[in-house]
This record gives structure tokens, C-alpha cells and sequence, in this order.
């Protein structure tokens, strides 16, 4: 418990140091490509181009929510879940990648996966903003249901700091997760409901609530129904949910925050 | 009354697991709590000592006696495994093996060193060209580190450690690669830190750098602090016993080490707690239990557990049951009134009226 609270409030801390590093590595990272950062926006809009083409043109199957055509649905949809899914494979490998460098100083190793989500969030607000502009064509406008947003925001947060220092610190000592972690996210991103919304497919009753408690649905429904105005947290089923998520995010987090702390000093040998 | 120190360790230790293969460390790592079956070398067994401000330190010893060991746990490097450590001020760690990132080029190197210590990129920049011109490295300042010699690398390592202004130098053997040039602007450079008050830590094997920097040396030997005092004396006393070493035959030669070594992975740390409970009840005049405890606050207060406490076991679990059961709830369908007096009901769900198409939205 102890170690969790000083891990957490490490980040709080160190947060400037984040900060600023998350932007050097934004600039380092597209510093040999002659279109730089706009790999960042580019590359997911060819994505979505794609899955628009697939899911939306190719096998069109009326509006996923009620009112809701099927492209701003869409986006407002993978933006988190491109976020997350790149989030989590960066963090899971920060501190492979890094401790050669944050072993031979005055360093908090914990802060390793925020630099990598923080410095993923770039990418994060710039799609953001094109999902609202979509919606706006389409005549979404904001309500207050948008306030919902922040709440998620933190959840997303929570849910990615959480996993990050538990993924990076089995990475570390097993090298073979970083591939299983790909598996793992490939196959989530069709049962999130990222591309299509299983909620009205036919899927079996069973079925489509047990896909409910992954908690990448949480957070990518959770956007969903504040920007577009669809639900609130505290309807059913969303508050049993909600508690299913954030236990498993504490749970993963006091588990995640105790191995970091106890591999930390080995972190060098290990590799 | 408030003591003037830089540097206090109290009774440090450092315990290193010494797993022989994959397999024992999975073990260790699923098993959450310690494993006995993997032998232990205590790389500290026990080190006091006290570093005021503006002392210059040399700290001396035979290879693998624990001297970087130690340099790394003031540093803030490696956490102890027991005792008291406090440091006041920032830390700058040189060491032979800079911590540069060979893929990128010398000036990203600056940066991110910088940035990684907590400065602002104008204050980054505002060092920068003093960092280059000290480093001496010309136009590679833009090539990859990656292609440097090592002692332009160690140059490099050195110059950032040096400029970005920290109370507490910890040098651990990195004077070793530069040249003649290089090493008089190093000295040079340690003097000025000297002049300004800061606090100096030099890890060497080369005596005679110690003797013409250290105010003051500590002895590390095989885990223990053997000496401390006067450059002069330990210096004296260290080239005493190398000659003597060297005298004896290969076979007490390694006979020593050995036994010494030995010591180090018996090394048994509760009884030193007891040897330490009783040493500090005699010197202060406490009890038995009081000086017990005293001693075990000193040894454990700072460090951070790791087994897990039985508490955080059983919040997990109470997490995990919260979680499953909501799960259950989430999946059955029924209300959570309901969940909680008859959690029979969990394992028949209910089924909305109408399934399928489109009905279910709220």
C-alpha cells in the first residue's frame, strides 16, 4: 500500500520532468522523417480511412447508436483506443529500453511509462479534436454530458499508469510479454467495440455483458456516451461496471507499483 | 541540535540475490515472497559513516569490495537493503560507462541528461556550450555517440555530470580513460568544486589521485568499512596491506579471498541487528526491548518493503472479491440488492424481454 502511494505520488512530483521529456522524445522520435510530427496525425488517418471504407462503406450496417451516423461513432471511438493501444505497448517497454541510461544516475525509474503516455497524448488531443469536428458536421453539438469526459480522461489515465508499471516490469523479467501484450491488444481491439458496437449486434446477452467488463470498453464506451451525449456514469449498468474497473485497476496497480519497487535495484542485471 | 553532514549512513547494508539460472528468477518473481533457496551475498555488511560539507572523500578498497556499490546507494541509484540513509543536496554520479544513449548524437545526449536531472531546456542551453567546450569533442558534438572513442565518450559522460551544478560529486573511477590533458582539467575542475564548498566522492584505485585529492579516504573491505581517517593514514595503511598481500603465495592469496567471500554470503544480518541492539542499549543506556526496537526502526524505517505486508495481501484479495462478485453481478443482470441477499441468483441470469436488435439502449 505504502509503496503505492510513494510510486503514485513520484509521478505527481516529477511531473514537469515528464513533461518535458515526453516532448524531447516526440522530437527525437520524428526527428529523421521529413514530415515529422504530422506522422503522428497522418498515420491514424489513414487507419480510420481504412476502417471507414471496411466497416462503414463496404459492410454497412445502419447506425450504431440511435441518431449517431457511423463515422463520427467511429472516431470518437478509436481515438481513445489507438491512445491506449500505443500507450500500453510503449510503457510495457520504457523501462527495457531506458534503464541502461536511468541506471547510472539520480533517476525515478517509475516515471519511465508516464513519459511514454504523456508523450503519446499529442497525437491523442490532435485526433480528439478532428473526432469533435466530425461530430459538428454531423450536427452533434456539445452538452453538458460532455463534462463526463474529464471523469474518463482520469480513468484512461489511471487504467494506463496502472498497467504501464505492471507491463514494464514483467517485460523486464519476461521478455516473452511484450509479444503476448500484442496478441492480447490485437484481439481486444475487436471485442472493445471500436469498430463495430456489439451492444446492438446479435450477439448473445451473456456474450455482450461479459465484452462489458473489459475495461477498454469502459473507457472507450465511456467517451463514446459523454461526447455524444448518450448515457451517464451512474445508470445501470455502468455504475457495476464502473466498480468492477476500478478495482481491477487498483488491484493491478498495487500489484504493478510492489514488483516495480522490488526488481528496481535489479533492473540492469536483469536484462 | 541539528548535525551539519552531507552524507549520514547508519549501518547500511546491501543484500544481491545471486540467482544461478532463468528459472530460479521466475520463481522469485511469481513467488511474491522471499525466496531462501538462492544464495544471498551481502555486498555491504554493515557501513557508518558521516560526510560533512565541503569534504573531499576518496574511498579505496580492493575490486568487489562494494565501493560502487555504496556510491550507488548515496546516489540514490540503488535502494539499501537495511540502515539509514540521508543525503542532502543533488547528487551527480560520473561513472566509466557514461549512461549516454548511443543512438543519439552528443548535443540530444546533453539534452536528455539535463532534462533527466530536472532542468528546463533554457537552463539546459544556457550550460550547453560550456559543456561542449569542456568535453573538447569538436564537431563530433553532432554525431551519434555511438561512433565516439571511449574517451570522448567518458569526456562527454564527465562534462555533463560536472555542469549540471550538483551539491554532492560522486566520481567512481571515471578519471581512468581520459588522457593527460583531459585529466589535469578534471582536477582542475574538482579543485574549483573544492573552493566552492561542494562535497566530493572519489571512488579510485589509483592512490595517488586519492592522495592528491581526498581530504579524507575510507577503506571498503570485502563489505566492511576497514578504515576511515586521514588520506595520509589509510593510504598508508592500504599500501601495507597490498604489500603484504602480494608477498604471500597464490594459494593463501586466494585462500583469503575466498574466506572472505564466504563471510559475505553467510553474512547474517539478524544476528548484526542484535550485535547492534546491544551496542546501541550500552551506549545510550536503554533496554533490552527499547534498544530492540530502536535498532529495528533504524534498520527498516526508511527501506521500502519487499515482501508484501499481510495487509496489502488481504486488501488485494478483498479487491478481487469486490471485483468478481460485481462481475457477476454486471453479467447476471440481476440488481445488486438482490446480488447481496441471495447470491444464488448470480448463477441464473435474467434475460431482457426482447434480445437482440437494437432494443437495449438506454
Amino acid at each position: 500500500m505504502h509503496t503505492m502511494y510513494q510510486i503514485i505520488s513520484e509521478q505527481f512530483q516529477n511531473f514537469k520532468i515528464i513533461r518535458r521529456m515526453a516532448k524531447f522524445g516526440d522530437r527525437a522520435t520524428y526527428q529523421s522523417h521529413y514530415l515529422g510530427l504530422a506522422w503522428e496525425v497522418l498515420n491514424p488517418l489513414i487507419q480510420i480511412g481504412i476502417y471507414y471504407l471496411v466497416f462503414g462503406v463496404a459492410l454497412k450496417r445502419g447506425d450504431p447508436m440511435p441518431g449517431v451516423p457511423y463515422l463520427p461513432w467511429m472516431v470518437v471511438g478509436i481515438t481513445p483506443w489507438l491512445f491506449m493501444n500505443r500507450s500500453v505497448l510503449d510503457a510495457s517497454k520504457s523501462v527495457y529500453q531506458e534503464v541502461g541510461l536511468a541506471s547510472k544516475m539520480k533517476f525515478p525509474v517509475s516515471i519511465l511509462p508516464s513519459i511514454k503516455i504523456v508523450g503519446n497524448l499529442t497525437s491523442f488531443w490532435t485526433m480528439l479534436g478532428f473526432s469533435v469536428f466530425l461530430m459538428l458536421v454531423n450536427h452533434i453539438f456539445p452538452t453538458i454530458s460532455w463534462i463526463q469526459f474529464i471523469y474518463y480522461f482520469i480513468c484512461m489515465m489511471a487504467l494506463l499508469y496502472a498497467l504501464g508499471i505492471f507491463n514494464s516490469t514483467v517485460t523486464v523479467l519476461i521478455r516473452d510479454w511484450q509479444i503476448t501484450l500484442q496478441s492480447i491488444l490485437r484481439m481486444l481491439f475487436y471485442m472493445s467495440g471500436v469498430l463495430f458496437n456489439f451492444a446492438t449486434s446479435n450477439f448473445p446477452v451473456i456474450l455482450i455483458r461479459i465484452l462489458e467488463l473489459n475495461p477498454f470498453y469502459y473507457v472507450i464506451n465511456g467517451m463514446r456516451e459523454s461526447l455524444l451525449n448518450k448515457g451517464w456514469v451512474w445508470q445501470e449498468p455502468n455504475l457495476t461496471i464502473t466498480i468492477v474497473f476500478w478495482m481491477f485497476v487498483f488491484i493491478v496497480m498495487i500489484v504493478g507499483t510492489f514488483l516495480h519497487n522490488k526488481f528496481r535495484a535489479n533492473f540492469v542485471d536483469l536484462i | 541540535m541539528a548535525e551539519e553532514y552531507k552524507i549520514k549512513l547508519k549501518n547500511v547494508t546491501k543484500e544481491y540475490d545471486l540467482y544461478r539460472t532463468k528459472n530460479e528468477k521466475l520463481k522469485s518473481f511469481f513467488n511474491l515472497s522471499k525466496n531462501s533457496d538462492v544464495p544471498h551475498f551481502w555486498s555491504l555488511k554493515g557501513i557508518s559513516l558521516t560526510i560533512h560539507k565541503g569534504e573531499s572523500v576518496g574511498i579505496i578498497g580492493v575490486n568487489g569490495s562494494g565501493k560502487s556499490t555504496m556510491s550507488n546507494i548515496i546516489s540514490g541509484i540503488i535502494p539499501q537493503t537495511t540502515g539509514f540513509v540521508d543525503v542532502r543536496g543533488d547528487t551527480s554520479i560520473v561513472a566509466i560507462s557514461a549512461g549516454l544513449k548511443r543512438s543519439l548524437t552528443g548535443l540530444e545526449n546533453i539534452r536528455l541528461k539535463g532534462l533527466m536531472q530536472g532542468l528546463t531546456f533554457e537552463e539546459i542551453d544556457a550550460v550547453r556550450d560550456d559543456i561542449i567546450e569542456f568535453a573538447d569533442i569538436g564537431d563530433f558534438i553532432d554525431q551519434p555517440v555511438k561512433d565516439y572513442s571511449s574517451g570522448m565518450r567518458s569526456r562527454l559522460g564527465f562534462a555533463i555530470a560536472v555542469h549540471i551544478n550538483p551539491d554532492i560529486l560522486i566520481i567512481d573511477e571515471a578519471l581512468s580513460v581520459g588522457d593527460d590533458t583531459f585529466y589535469q582539467k578534471c582536477l582542475d575542475k574538482i579543485n574549483e568544486f573544492k573552493t566552492e564548498g561542494k562535497t566530493i566522492l572519489f571512488v579510485s584505485h589509483s592512490l595517488k589521485q586519492v592522495e592528491m585529492l581526498c581530504d579524507r579516504t575510507a577503506w571498503i573491505h570485502f563489505g566492511d568499512l576497514r578504515m576511515i581517517g586521514n588520506t595520509e593514514e589509510v593510504v598508508n595503511a592500504y599500501r601495507q596491506f597490498s604489500a603484504d598481500f602480494k608477498k604471500k603465495t597464490k594459494a593463501e592469496r586466494s585462500n583469503y579471498q575466498k574466506t572472505k567471500k564466504q563471510l559475505q554470503l553467510n553474512f547474517d544480518i539478524k544476528g548484526y541487528e542484535q550485535k547492534v541492539a546491544k551496542e546501541v542499549g550500552q551506549a545510550e543506556g536503554l533496554e533490552e526491548h527499547e534498544a530492540q526496537k530502536a535498532t529495528h526502526k533504524l534498520f527498516y524505517g526508511e527501506v521500502l518493503p519487499s515482501k508484501m505486508t499481510t495487509a496489502s495481501k488481504w486488501i488485494i484479495l478483498a479487491a478481487l472479491i469486490v471485483m468478481v462478485f460485481f462481475a457477476f453481478v454486471s453479467v447476471s443482470g440481476h440488481s445488486v440488492t438482490k446480488s447481496i441477499t441471495d447470491p444464488t441468483v448470480l448463477l441464473h441470469p435474467v434475460y431482457p424481454k426482447t434480445t437482440g436488435t437494437g432494443q437495449q439502449f438506454k
